[in-house]
């Protein structure tokens, strides 16, 4: 194995929305050493699935006077009156459960229209009004309809831009190299060692800022409709530094994933006026939602098709299918709109959506926890100090906009906003340190370990008492929707949390059969499930640390919220004896956003 | 993505997935390259990925042989990414999609090659740098630095946008560069993906100041004019993006150029 240590200003890790916003934004802000360390090239990042929009309060339509939820939208006055930031905010915030810092999302609120002019401008192919402006649609939870889309496939639109942008700037771009570490200098970020997947290579990157954009977790559940890469990484590598992981409990599941596949079907099925029925034909919501119906927030409407699973209302062979029903839409809105959900029903599925019932279930999704940040992407550790050097950015980062539940469409808009903050942060570090010599000896050192860790995980001798990569893998899977999944409580969780750590001692027995060197999946899958048991169980000890019940996060034996104990979030960290918690207040005026009750 | 541990013991075990596959242990090592089979338990919906993805797990060939897991690359699993081509049954597409009852209805064997036009990395893993560097190369960006108090962009009429959204679509997937006679060894034909983008960012109001440097990167050899009018590409594009259309308008773009560029000498 050849080894060699490289310099960067600024190292980013991930290519997705937020990783290659924060690429942008450094190079923009006169960092030209800015390199980009993706373990997929660029343009298969996750980003690129995100279907239905991207939030921004720019007020291009309305609802017509009088108008309902199904009513058809209109386009709105020029000036803008039909939104506002501050009504983005409430809605967040609202959405979130009151666990999200209003500071976070009034940034998110004021900086959105901002944002997306500079895509509009960068030439994404955003739907249109007839008077030329950017068309707008309704997403669940959203008091106005706020989505900007690309039909329904608005995070590939987004990628490919800004992916264009990468080009342009001719920003050095490390694809298939997987980061085995992080390297600290006096608590200080210094640099990656990262692995070449392609040859085997493993290198130092020294750099001394890092910005980590690795995305989410929700692939460590069974049913997900995340992509395959969505391993946790990020926080992987946050947590095995032992610093905090926050809100790890809150975990959303996505109303309409494909049926027995997980492959999501977007909200904007719903949005553009979709029914779910249950087995029997019945529009169920009424019984949970019956003012906002289908376009209720996710947690609510996945709570609610967990609720008629559970009283046996499901179809198919295990009675966990539920139907969405676009077929009184008619052929133009599925055809023009919806056209790759219509694709994915009748390929993946084998079902004519414009005569036929989509089945779904519900899917993991979206991970609203992880890496805890300020709003400039610098990462905190357990006391609120930075952690110098470390910066994240998107869905591996908790800044936390979201709090307990994400609102749809805010995850594009939070990647793009928090992306570019990110770089601009990581940006001023690097121009602030100027030149940077960390120790040669620590590099040597973090390299050498990493090359014996990884020719340790080869077989030497027979396979008794060794695990592989992929068998662990489903198995964790397995522990994580059988015993944290959408309702939750005590016994589940103490069980999933003791087979959970029985899971973290089996890591270090994996090993790896293939003994190329040449794009070797089943090391990258065994680094893999080193990051995905790590935050597998940061997840479980949190859910069930939280004893009560708010927006994703569902205790069957505590259904209430509890402001007066559990306002607050929760940072989770590993130590010898065990993972440790501290808590953080919520940042939010509640004079000005008193709590209530979500009812829709 | 779903897993299919579980499922795996529920299904009649009578029925089997027959893999064909196409292996090369690495680029610089032709000698290697074989074919190896495998059977797999069947499972509903199965795809060519989930079938992979049982290989990878019990790497056994028919002739009972442990041999290292199948390489492959898929991310997204719901073709948006590209990343999963590969030559199924003889024609290329996204194996994502590519559903085990179609395809073998009967338990046919399915084979699975890895694309002939890209370099081949490992197995079924191709090197599509050539693509990427062909982005550069037609420059398909718009040129604006700096990306804040920017304001709304230009507007644009539902008609362009509904013209330049198919086009858009495009996940560098290969498939037509994969399905191109044009693009062969002794050839260096762009291909109709980077042609399309031409296309695409000229269409845009800002991108259409390139407009020029796009079609002189088009005009040098490889350029448009070396395609062969065979139209494959239309057929085995995933994103049935409309490239037979974008090759002729940037064609006749190149010629007007051409004449244009005459008549100022």
């Amino acid at each position: 194995m050849i080894t060699e240590t490289l310099h960067h200003d600024i190292v980013i890790v991930g290519a997705g929305v937020a990783g290659a916003w924060a690429a942008i934004e450094a190079y923009d802000a006169g960092i030209r050493n800015v390199a980009v360390v993706s373990k997929v090239h660029p343009l298969r990042s996750h980003s690129t699935a995100a279907q239905g929009g991207i939030a921004a309060p720019i007020g291009n339509v309305r609802v017509p006077p009088g108008g309902n939820a199904q009513t058809p939208l209109v386009p709105a006055a020029t000036d803008g009156s039909a939104d506002s930031p501050e009504k983005m905010v409430l809605d967040t915030i609202k959405s979130g459960d009151w666990l999200s810092d209003q500071d976070a999302v009034e940034i998110l609120a004021f900086e959105a229209a901002d944002t997306l002019f500079a895509y509009e401008r960068m030439g994404t192919t955003f739907d249109r009004l007839p008077d030329g402006r950017i068309a707008q649609r309704r997403f669940a939870g959203h008091s106005a309809p706020r989505a900007a889309y690309a039909a329904d496939r608005t995070g590939h639109a987004l990628l490919i831009t800004l992916y264009d942008q990468l080009l342009r700037r001719g920003i050095t771009i490390y694809e298939e190299h997987y980061v085995v570490d992080l390297i600290w200098e006096d608590h200080t970020a210094a640099g990656l060692v990262v692995y070449n997947i392609a040859d085997g290579t493993l290198r130092a990157l020294a750099s001394p800022t890092v910005v980590l954009a690795t995305g989410g977790f929700a692939g460590i559940f069974a049913i997900n409709s995340n992509a395959l890469i969505n391993t946790g990484d990020g926080p992987g590598l946050v947590y095995r530094s032992g610093l905090p992981l926050m809100d790890m409990e809150f975990v959303q599941f996505h109303p309409t994933g494909l049926y027995g596949h997980g492959v999501l079907i977007s909200e904007a099925c719903r949005a553009e006026g979709g029914y779910l029925r249950n087995a029997a034909g019945e529009r169920f919501m009424v019984n949970y939602a019956p003012s906002a119906m289908e376009l209720a927030p996710r947690d609510i409407v996945s709570r609610a098709e967990q609720a008629e699973l559970d009283l046996g209302h499901g179809h198919g062979p295990d009675k966990q299918g539920l139907w969405l029903d676009l077929t009184h839409l008619g052929a133009h809105i599925i055809e023009t709109r919806l056209p790759d959900i219509a694709e994915i029903s009748r390929r993946l599925a084998g079902v004519d959506p414009l005569t036929q019932m989509v089945p779904i279930q519900p899917t993991a999704h979206y991970t609203m926890g992880g890496i805890p940040t300020d709003v400039n992407g610098q990462v905190l550790n357990e006391r609120g100090e930075p952690a110098l050097g470390l910066f994240a950015a998107g869905e591996c980062a908790c800044v936390s906009v979201h709090g307990a539940n994400r609102l749809g469409a805010n995850s594009l808009m939070e990647a793009s906003v928090f992306g570019r903050r990110a770089g601009r942060s990581a940006a001023r570090r690097a121009s602030e340190i100027g030149i940077f010599a960390p120790s040669t000896t620590l590099f040597n050192q973090t390299l050498g370990a990493a090359r014996e860790r990884i020719q340790s995980r080869f077989y030497s001798d027979s396979k008794d008492g060794h695990h592989s990569a992929f068998a662990l893998i489903a198995k964790l899977k397995n522990i994580m929707t059988t015993t944290c999944g959408i309702l939750r409580n005590e016994s589940s969780l103490a069980h999933g949390n003791a087979e959970m750590a029985a899971l973290v001692n089996a890591l270090p027995h994996i090993r790896v059969f293939d003994t190329s060197c040449i794009h070797n999946l089943e090391l990258v899958r065994t680094f893999e499930a080193e990051n995905m048991a790590l935050v597998a169980e940061a997840t479980l000890v949190s859910a069930r640390a939280r004893t009560e019940s708010r927006g994703a996060h569902s205790r069957v034996d505590y259904p209430e919220r509890s402001d007066k104990e559990w306002m607050k979030h929760l940072l989770v960290r590993r130590t010898p004896d065990g993972p440790a918690y501290t808590s953080r207040q919520v940042n939010i005026d509640l004079a000005k956003y008193p709590p209530i009750a979500r009812k829709y | 993505m779903a897993d299919t541990e579980k499922s795996a013991k529920e299904a009649t075990p009578s029925r089997l997935v027959h893999l064909k596959i196409r292996r090369q242990d690495a680029a610089d090592k032709p000698d290697s390259k074989r074919w190896e089979e495998f059977k797999v338990p069947y499972l509903p919906n199965m795809n060519v990925i989930s079938a992979l993805q049982q290989v990878q797990k019990f790497p056994k060939t028919t002739d009972g042989k442990e041999v290292a897991p199948v390489c492959w690359e898929a991310v997204c699993l719901e073709e948006v990414c590209g990343a999963c081509s590969m030559v199924i049954n003889g024609r290329v597409r996204q194996a994502c999609s590519a559903l085990v009852d179609q395809l073998a209805p009967n338990g046919e064997p399915i084979t699975i090659e890895p694309m002939s036009k890209f370099p081949v990395v490992r197995d079924l893993v191709v090197d599509r740098a050539r693509m990427f560097n062909d982005l550069k190369r037609v420059k398909a960006w718009i040129d604006l630095d700096g990306t804040h108090e920017l304001g709304p962009g230009p507007r644009e009429s539902q008609e362009q946008q509904q013209e330049r959204y198919p086009l858009s679509r495009c996940m560098t997937c290969g498939c037509c560069l994969e399905a191109c006679p044009q693009v062969n060894d002794s050839s260096n034909f762009i291909g109709p993906a980077a042609i399309n983008q031409v296309r695409l960012f000229n269409m845009h109001p800002s991108g259409a100041m390139h407009k020029n440097q796009r079609l002189d990167a088009l005009m040098a050899e490889g350029g448009v004019a070396d395609c062969g009018k065979a139209q494959n590409c239309v057929e085995v594009c995933p994103k049935e993006i409309p490239l037979v259309d974008s090759i002729s308008v940037v064609a006749r773009d190149t010629t007007k150029r051409l004449l244009f560029g005459w008549l100022l000498k």
